[in-house]
């Protein structure tokens, strides 16, 4: 297991160089001028000038490149244009809620999802099936500004029990986690009812029936168990896209964390933390793979990585 | 597995639900809902709206301005521009002190003030230069002083009137890794609390201000950049004061109780800049066409539900020196005949690019149909902010642009700044904001001659004269000005917007 994470984290680093190659040049050729919008339409020459050299855009690029890539592998992300910090601690500032969020989010969607994925399969073409089916894909394709403006307007504006804003708090928490967990909710919701369906069909649950057992305990032992690991994939790729910053959901929300971050930094220009971002971004992924398939391990005995 | 995420979904509603509604407060505490981002709370450097309306309320000039735009006394008691406009006398108001303790005096604005000036700093940029016309700083007495400058600037008083000239501690910004970015202090009735990166800045109440403690104990400035979501937050008692209502939610937010709309003037204007070096528009005539071409009261309804003004000068009307002109006339014949004298019979066609976001897309369309009824096909390209800055400020040998749709705005409030940054041959991109590529030799000397006296009553005059020439060389279609639209509580009073688009909280209070 050991020598596999190792063998996994090597390989992780060529990737990691290639993202901050594709970062650093896509990220400079966007048009527009960090200094100039940084310094508003009226900036003069001379303001401008002193803004690119303290930013360091008055270099070659290839010089920036170097610069950056050498910071970056000795740990420092460079200096926000935008609220002149070290990106670190802008980046952490911004992560925590994120990070708060994505997990209340996944919490919800993956118990939601579950509860309502297995009754469906359990009373399969039922009400209730056509109910969850119902219910998960308007989840799924109702898109999150809309839901987010829907849930504003009754919760907020009507019946007034939840605050407008996104935050921390647990009451600001609420709005922002429904609205993110719709949809994931939805897509677990119906993996983990094909996928029962699926391993209910199959001979060894068949088996299990004929041996006597009962209907709690093959439901609960053979086929939850092993009905889970599509959903563990699904799960781990959801969270994947939550942390990533849930963009319209923070915007709309005004959520403090990496996508409202991102929005902000791009439209700034702010090359350093949109620089940061992608690599944070690009390595929640490969950690979440990992994790995924430590987990099928665990759940799945014939799956090992010896 | 099932019974206990039951009780965990319900514990999670119940948290949701029945956490108290709002937690006690013994302080009043008044909660602005901002439009745009902070980005820095040094007043030398922060160049956004956002900014100076947080630092409007923590830090004083020695000049500032009043709900109209004109020049009030802040941390001088009186001054006067000596005949030349060469050097300014100031006498100081004595018993100030900054949130820190220092003292108030001649000294600390000139050891402020050279700091700012000091090539070897960094950040403050954009308070240097405002202030590049400075020789020295002559402390005459413990509160009197005199700025002397390089040459004569009768517009100098107006640069130290803006929120980038606003004066903040000595010891602040010296002292040893001071991070004056988030670390302001000045002399003004509120001092800084804490900045939550994203969410928001707290101010609050400074009990020794010269001018007695403020109303409210603290103001939230609050950075929410979604304009539904703002709205949201004013009808929902979130927020007392919420900026930029778009025009069309107006009537909805004064339908509901508790709450209405205010409106007033802005120095910002939406132009329509034709390049006056590359055909067809370096004919005047068909700049003259174009603005005849244009129902402008039609374009103020349908782009700003009417909650703007028609230009009838090339600046707005709350700047110093504005002289309003003969308008052009909606005339399509008349447009028509223009273009036919001009060699374009049968019209043309052009490209502009415009920003994002439905008041231009709106003025765009509608500009695109009155420009098409006189022959003249005009292409749109809506175009991101980044993208669009970089392409209007290319050189004349580069530009690809004939003309744009784009906002101008006087911060200055000052007619010398309008005309400069908008007309002057040396504003001409990439350098400034002259779009147009407009150059008029007697406009340029009437620019030079304006700043060369202090007199305000000269200043007008020859102002007024620059106006008359550009306003019939029409380098612009000149469109309109957009009012500033704020929701506000019926509880709250104080806080207004400044024509130029920055609030004054200072007054706030609730009832």
């Amino acid at each position: 297991m050991t020598l596999f994470l190792a063998r996994r984290i090597l390989q992780a680093l060529p990737t990691l160089l290639g993202v901050m190659v594709a970062i650093f040049f896509f990220v400079h050729a966007l048009p527009g001028d960090p200094a100039r919008l940084y310094a508003g339409q009226e900036a003069t020459a001379s303001e401008l000038e002193a803004i690119r050299s303290r930013f360091g855009l008055d270099r070659s690029l290839p010089e920036q490149f170097a610069r950056y890539v050498a910071t970056t592998a000795g740990g420092d992300l460079g200096t926000s244009f935008r609220s002149n910090q070290p990106v670190a601690q802008v980046l952490t500032r911004h992560l925590g809620p994120t990070v708060i969020l994505a997990i209340s989010a996944i919490v919800v969607a993956v118990i939601g999802g579950m509860l309502l994925g297995v009754l469906a399969a359990m009373r399969r073409n039922t009400w209730a099936d056509l109910g969850v089916t119902a219910v998960s894909i308007l989840g799924i394709s109702t898109p999150s500004f809309f839901l987010a403006i829907l849930f504003i307007y009754l919760f907020a504006v009507e019946w007034r029990v939840l605050p407008v804003s996104g935050s921390t708090s647990a009451r600001g928490l609420v709005l922002p986690t429904l609205t993110l967990a719709a949809s994931s909710l939805g897509t677990i919701a119906r993996f983990a009812r094909s996928s029962y369906l699926e391993v209910a069909g199959e001979d060894f649950v068949r088996t299990a029936r004929a041996k006597g057992l009962t209907g709690r305990v093959i439901a609960g032992k053979h086929v939850l168990r092993n009905a889970l690991i599509p959903v563990v994939t699904i799960v781990g790729l959801q969270f994947g896209f939550l942390l990533s910053g849930a963009i319209i959901v923070e915007t709309v929300f005004n959520f403090p964390g990496l996508g409202w971050l991102l929005i902000q930094s791009i439209d700034a220009r702010d090359y350093p933390v949109i620089q940061a971002l992608m690599l944070v971004f690009a390595i929640q992924f490969l950690v979440i793979n990992l994790v995924v398939d430590v987990v099928y391990a665990l759940i799945d005995p014939r799956v090992s990585y010896a | 597995m099932i019974r206990s995420s039951r009780i965990l979904l319900s514990a999670l509603l119940v948290a949701g639900f029945l956490l108290p509604q709002a937690f006690a407060q013994d302080e009043e505490v008044v909660v602005v809902s901002q439009a745009l981002a902070h980005s820095s709370l040094n007043p030398a450097e922060a160049t956004g709206l956002a900014d100076a309306s947080v630092i409007r309320t923590m830090f004083e000039g020695l000049v500032g301005f009043d709900a109209d735009f004109e020049l009030v006394p802040e941390l001088a008691t009186a001054w006067e521009v000596n005949e030349d406009a060469t050097s300014i006398m100031f006498e100081l108001r004595e018993g100030v002190t900054f949130h820190d303790g220092t003292v108030f005096d001649a000294e600390a604005v000139k050891a402020y003030y050279d700091w700012v000036r000091d090539e070897d700093n960094a950040q403050p940029a954009r308070g240097r230069s405002l202030l590049s016309d400075v020789e020295t700083i002559e402390v005459l007495g413990p509160f009197e002083l005199r700025i002397d400058l390089s040459g004569p600037n009768g517009a100098m008083i107006f640069n130290l009137a803006l929120s980038n000239a606003r004066i903040a501690s000595p010891a602040s910004v010296t002292a040893e890794g001071a991070d004056i970015t988030r670390n302001p202090v000045g002399t003004g009735p509120y001092r800084f609390r804490e900045w939550l990166d994203g969410q928001k800045v707290v101010v609050e109440a400074y009990p020794g201000y010269w001018g007695g403690p403020p109303s409210a104990d603290a103001i939230e400035f609050l950075e929410v950049t979604n304009a539904a979501t703002r709205i949201a937050q004013l009808q929902s008692g979130e927020a007392h004061f919420i900026e930029t209502v778009p025009t069309a939610l107006v009537p909805q937010i004064d339908a509901a109780a508790g709450i209405s709309t205010s409106v007033s003037e802005s120095t910002f204007a939406r132009i329509f800049p034709m390049n006056t070096q590359r055909p067809p528009f370096d004919d005047v005539r068909v700049r003259r066409a174009m603005n005849h071409a244009v129902d402008k009261e039609q374009l103020v309804q349908v782009a700003q539900q009417g909650l703007a003004t028609v230009m009838d000068a090339p600046m707005p009307s709350p700047v110093f020196g504005y002289a309003p002109q003969d308008p052009y006339a909606y005339d399509p014949e008349l447009a028509r005949q223009l273009l036919a004298e001009a060699g374009y019979e049968d019209g043309f066609s052009f490209e502009v690019l415009t920003f994002t976001g439905d008041e231009y897309r709106t003025v765009g369309q509608v500009l695109q149909q009155m420009f098409g009824d006189v022959g003249v096909t005009m292409t749109l390209s809506p175009t991101e902010r980044g993208a669009l800055v970089d392409a209007i400020f290319q050189p004349l040998e580069e530009t690809e642009l004939q003309a744009g749709i784009v906002g101008a705005s006087t911060p200055t409030g000052d007619a010398d700044r309008a005309l400069t940054v908008s007309f002057s041959r040396e504003s001409w991109p990439p350098s400034s904001n002259n779009w147009s590529f407009y150059y008029d030799e007697r406009v340029q000397e009437l620019i030079e001659a304006g700043r060369a006296t202090g007199d305000a009553s000269v200043r007008q005059e020859i102002y007024a004269e620059a106006q008359e020439i550009i306003w019939n060389d029409a380098p612009w279609v000149f469109l309109y000005s957009p009012d500033n639209v704020a929701g506000t509580a019926d509880s709250l009073t104080g806080v207004f917007y400044m024509p130029d688009r920055s609030l004054d909280a200072r007054g706030a209070s609730l009832d």
